[in-house]
């Protein structure tokens, strides 16, 4: 596994979210909440301070511009770091889960396998 | 509650700090403009939506503020590095155009260089006088130093005591506002033996003056309160100068034994480098106060007596006591002290002064030209960066067109001052770097010249002379590129690139021309400086001191094994008398107790003169007693006004009891009657009868109030006196300096060591303030004189280069050549003429502000200020030469070709 594992599985969502092209703020969320069929549901003040935190870290950048219905908003897009950073925490974070669930999945007082 | 408006006031979340702020409220408006829209869209009410909105978005407060710190954060970084990067792109690109123009840079280092240079060499020695504290000494704010002003007894003029008897530093030390007290005597004694002796500055302390000051030994230790007592072991403490050079820094030196007068001594530790207790010459050695009666005559007289004023005294206050108190506490005791003393002023106070002498009352006449000497290099270096500014200002024109052209091209005006700023800061800064390496070259050399009584032993804190010459050239840097900058990127854009860059020559005028006019007065102003203290110096060197020092030799003695009384003293300078008077070369010798210009002594009331009540006193005191062998007044070179002088036969105790008193003297004691057969009678002895009128001599300065002298052969002194000297005159004396000391050498038993000094060096340091003045204003005066010359030269050059054309028009037009010259050259007067007038308003307001410090000049002296701007004149005419001869061999045809 790759050494430095980031915080939380939200960084990692909204790379992905990212990952089809600019968004902003309420563009990610939805999208999460979309694609999650309304199982996760972030809370504004997370998702912010994750997007301001990527941002610093190098791994978004930002830029003005005139949204859906006219309105002025911050869009957010991955660059070159960013975009490897969502390759390896998506493979990290595979691996991960795939580790759980094997352990979750076992039957009780089975020897492993 | 609809509309934007209302949804932005719902998240001004805090006060917030500017544009980052801003954005981070914008982006969450936006945020929760879509949520109410969705929220309606699903069919919620206004209200609702709101509602439902605001509960989603949580505790805004907290994490949005977390989110405006982190952009706020942010964009300080971005706005940081975006200014780094400009700032060195601008400095890029000042070298660039420097390296393409290497001269002017050249140029414009080396004026700055030498403007910087002299700022930085007075501000070394300013900042050791009177800034910087003696190095070693923890928390010298709060060190301070002992001094009494008082009402003088038999003069009753007002003067400082920075001297006092030992019971007074007894007093102040058991006094509860002080921290701690500690005494200082420092003294000049003979250290080793035979051959080897040599006399070397060594100071005899308190044992709490160390802890005092803070200081720890380097090697061993320092002596301590059981070593500074009658009886205890002798040690020393050596200084770590003396110890490199006699020990060979050999950290063995421990407990080695050294001969410190008649004693000998164990060294028991080194003192760190440098250090010099609180004053700023040279110690070679720390002995504890204690030893005083042992390496001078007194015994141990000195630790009740209140006549005898030989120490200094410092003092480390409380941090919870203010000065003035402690100051009215110790005046209070000191006051109690004297009350029994007939005469001591009753008003008599205490003043705690500052650790550096030159900002005391006590401040020696040298230390006191210094910040005016500062002053001038101010000065100084302002004319540099006016020649600097011409110069730039020149370069800026012939740039006009590529300038123009950067305007046009739409690179801001902003953009080009900064460049221009830096190109002029960089090269003062240059100027600055060859300035501290002049500085740290030239360091020995400015003490040597400016303070050489101070045996300034460290040196100027390179530390901060680095420091001040770099703030120093920043700023020159800056006045100097900005008036140049900012005037050339002023140029009318279209119309220069029209008129194929030749602009209007007419606008440089006012600039340019009050440059000139500024150099040419600061100018004047440094020749004047310069001329009023070399006629200072004349004025003082005129000044008859009533004796010659400049044909007298002084021998002094000491004894061998500790001080053998008065009458055994001379018994040893008579017959050193008598040897010297063989020796070639030596036109006559004499012996006597007090050397004018060394010491004074006065018997008070045990001079009676019968018929007269009460002697009458002068500003300078009572009357001045000296015995002296015979032959003295020709020896020293006195004059005898009438009746006779002391000779060898007088000088017996069994002839006739005689005396000489001096003019001064003989005309306040007795007005009207004749002072020659009057009757002296000191302490017990019968009537000493006055045989002769002297002239007046100075007693210890140039400039004092006239003294009364008496003069008795020393057999019939009233006191067992010590000689002072054996005086030895001669056409050279420095001379024969060498033979005298061979024959006292070889003929003498019972000395020690023998020193003799050129009487004239005694005088040197009356003269040095004024000679010290000259040397700097004149040095400073040429310095200004050819940096204006040269700027002068650089400008009408220049001016005629660009004014060809129109030259060659009038020459065409049949102008004579000599007229062609008389304009260059009334261009070049009148710039001088008029600051040269400016420079002499200002130059009498600055002498007349500094006039304590000149001697018998007045600050208007016509000759002095006529002569400045004669020179200055001169100087303008010939710098306006060359132009001026080259404007008139313009040929008309090239000159119309070349447009």
């Amino acid at each position: 596994m790759r050494e430095g594992f980031w915080q939380g599985t939200l960084d990692v969502m909204v790379l992905k979210a990212l990952a089809g092209g600019p968004r902003h703020g309420y563009g990610v969320a939805s999208w999460i909440r979309t694609t999650t069929d309304e199982a996760l549901s972030l809370e504004e003040g997370a998702l912010y301070t994750a997007l301001h935190r990527l941002e610093k870290r190098g791994w978004l950048e930002s830029e003005w511009g005139v949204s859906e219905n006219n309105r002025r908003a911050k869009y957010y897009r991955l660059t070159t770091a960013g975009r490897r950073e969502l390759t390896e925490g998506t493979r990290d974070w595979t691996a991960y889960a795939e580790a759980v669930f094997k352990v979750l999945r076992s039957e009780p007082g089975e020897a492993p396998a | 509650m609809s509309g934007f408006d209302g949804i932005r006031r719902v998240f001004r979340l805090g006060i917030g700090g500017g544009d980052a702020d801003r954005e981070v409220e914008r982006e969450l408006a936006h945020h929760f403009q879509a949520t109410m829209e969705e929220l309606r869209a699903g069919g919620m009410s206004d209200s609702e939506a709101l509602l439902e909105a605001r509960r989603r978005f949580g505790d805004e407060k907290r994490w949005g503020r977390e989110l405006k710190r982190m952009a706020r954060g942010r964009d300080r970084t971005a706005r940081l590095r975006q200014v780094v990067v400009a700032a060195a792109s601008t400095v890029r690109e000042a070298a660039r155009t420097l390296v393409r123009a290497p001269l002017v840079a050249i140029s414009v280092v080396v004026v700055m260089g030498l403007g910087l240079g002299v700022n930085a060499s007075m501000f070394g020695v300013l900042d050791g006088l009177f800034l910087a504290a003696p190095p070693h000494i923890e928390s010298p704010d709060g060190v301070k130093r002992v001094f009494v002003h008082l009402r003088r007894q038999v003069s009753g003029v007002e003067g400082i005591n920075s001297s006092h008897p030992y019971p007074d530093y007894r007093d102040l030390s058991e006094m509860a506002v002080f921290k701690d007290v500690a005494a200082y005597s420092a003294r000049e004694l003979t250290v080793g033996h035979g051959a080897a002796a040599v006399r070397l500055p060594v100071t005899l302390a308190t044992s709490t003056f160390f802890p005092l000051l803070g200081v720890q030994a380097a090697v061993g230790r320092l002596y301590g309160a059981e070593d500074d007592t009658f009886g205890s072991d002798p040690v020393v403490v050596l200084g770590h100068g003396y110890w490199q050079r006699a020990y060979g820094g050999d950290p063995a030196v421990v407990g080695e034994a050294i001969a410190v007068g008649d004693e000998t001594y164990t060294v028991i530790g080194v003192a760190p480098p440098g250090f010099t207790g609180v004053d700023r010459e040279r110690v070679d050695a720390w002995l504890p106060l204690h030893r005083a009666g042992l390496v001078e005559e007194g015994g141990t007289e000195w630790v009740d007596s209140r006549g005898w004023y030989w120490i200094q005294a410092i003092v480390r206050l409380r941090p919870d006591v203010a000065v003035e108190a402690a100051e009215a506490a110790a005046t209070s005791i000191h006051r109690a002290s004297r009350v029994e003393f007939e005469g001591y002023d009753p008003a008599a106070r205490v003043e705690l002064a500052s650790l550096q002498l030159a900002r005391t009352g006590v401040a020696s006449r040298e230390s006191r030209v210094v910040p005016w000497a500062m002053g001038v290099a101010l000065m100084v270096l302002l004319l540099t960066c006016a020649n600097v500014a011409n110069l730039l200002l020149a370069r800026a024109i012939r740039r006009r067109r590529e300038t123009a052209v950067r305007l046009a091209l739409g690179v801001g005006r902003g953009r080009l001052i900064a460049t221009g700023v830096a190109e002029s800061v960089l090269l003062a800064l240059l100027g600055g770097a060859a300035a501290v390496t002049l500085a740290w070259w030239g360091d020995s050399v400015m003490r040597g010249v400016l303070v050489p009584n101070a045996g300034w032993e460290q040196g100027a804190d390179m530390g901060r002379v680095v420091l001040f010459t770099v703030a120093l050239a920043t700023l020159a840097g800056l006045l100097t590129g900005l008036i140049p900058a900012w005037r050339s990127t002023r140029a009318d854009t279209a119309a220069t690139l029209r008129s194929g860059g030749r602009g209007n020559t007419q606008s440089r005028s006012m600039l340019r021309t009050g440059l000139l006019m500024f150099q040419a007065a600061v100018t004047v102003v440094l020749l004047v400086g310069s001329g009023l203290f070399v006629l200072s110096l004349r004025g003082a060197r005129g000044v008859d001191l009533g004796i010659d020092p400049e044909s007298v030799l002084l021998v002094h003695l000491e004894p061998e094994g500790g001080y053998p009384g008065g009458t055994a003293m001379t018994a040893i300078y008579r017959r050193a008398h008598d040897l010297v008077s063989a020796v070639p070369g030596v036109a006559g010798t004499a012996v006597t107790t007090v050397t004018p210009f060394r010491n004074s002594r006065g018997i008070g009331d045990d001079l009676r003169i019968p018929g007269v009540d009460s002697i009458p006193v002068t500003a300078s005191g009572g009357a001045y007693i000296h015995a002296v062998s015979g032959g003295y007044f020709e020896t020293v070179g006195l004059d005898l006004l009438r009746g006779r002088g002391l000779s060898r036969e007088d000088d017996a105790s069994t002839a006739p009891r005689v005396a000489v008193v001096n003019r001064t003297m003989a005309d306040l004691v007795w007005p009207d009657g004749d002072a020659l057969g009057a009757c002296l009678l000191l302490r017990d002895a019968p009537c000493a009868t006055v045989v002769g009128i002297v002239e007046n001599h100075h007693r210890f300065d140039l400039d004092e109030p006239a003294s009364m002298h008496y003069y008795v052969p020393l057999a019939q002194r009233p006191y067992d006196w010590p000689p002072s000297r054996l005086m030895v005159r001669s056409t050279a004396p420095a001379a024969i300096a060498p033979a005298v000391r061979a024959t006292l050498d070889e003929g003498l038993t019972g000395v020690r060591m023998i020193t003799t000094q050129p009487y004239r060096e005694v005088m040197d340091p009356l003269y040095r303030s004024w000679q010290l003045g000259s040397g700097l204003f004149a040095a400073f005066g040429l310095l200004a004189l050819v940096v204006a010359a040269l700027g002068l030269y650089s400008v009408l050059a220049f001016e005629v280069a660009e004014r060809r054309p129109e030259l060659g028009v009038r020459a065409a037009l049949g102008a004579r050549r000599s007229s062609l010259v008389g304009i260059v050259l009334r261009d070049g007067l009148r710039v001088a003429v008029a600051g040269g007038v400016a420079g002499v308003a200002v130059a009498v307001y600055g002498a007349s502000r500094a006039a304590p410090l000149l001697f018998d000049v007045s600050p208007r002296e016509p000759l002095v200020l006529a002569g400045a701007i004669a020179v200055v004149l001169l100087v303008a005419a010939a710098a306006s030469g060359i132009p001026a001869w080259r404007a008139a061999r313009v040929a008309p045809a090239e000159a119309l070709q070349s447009e």
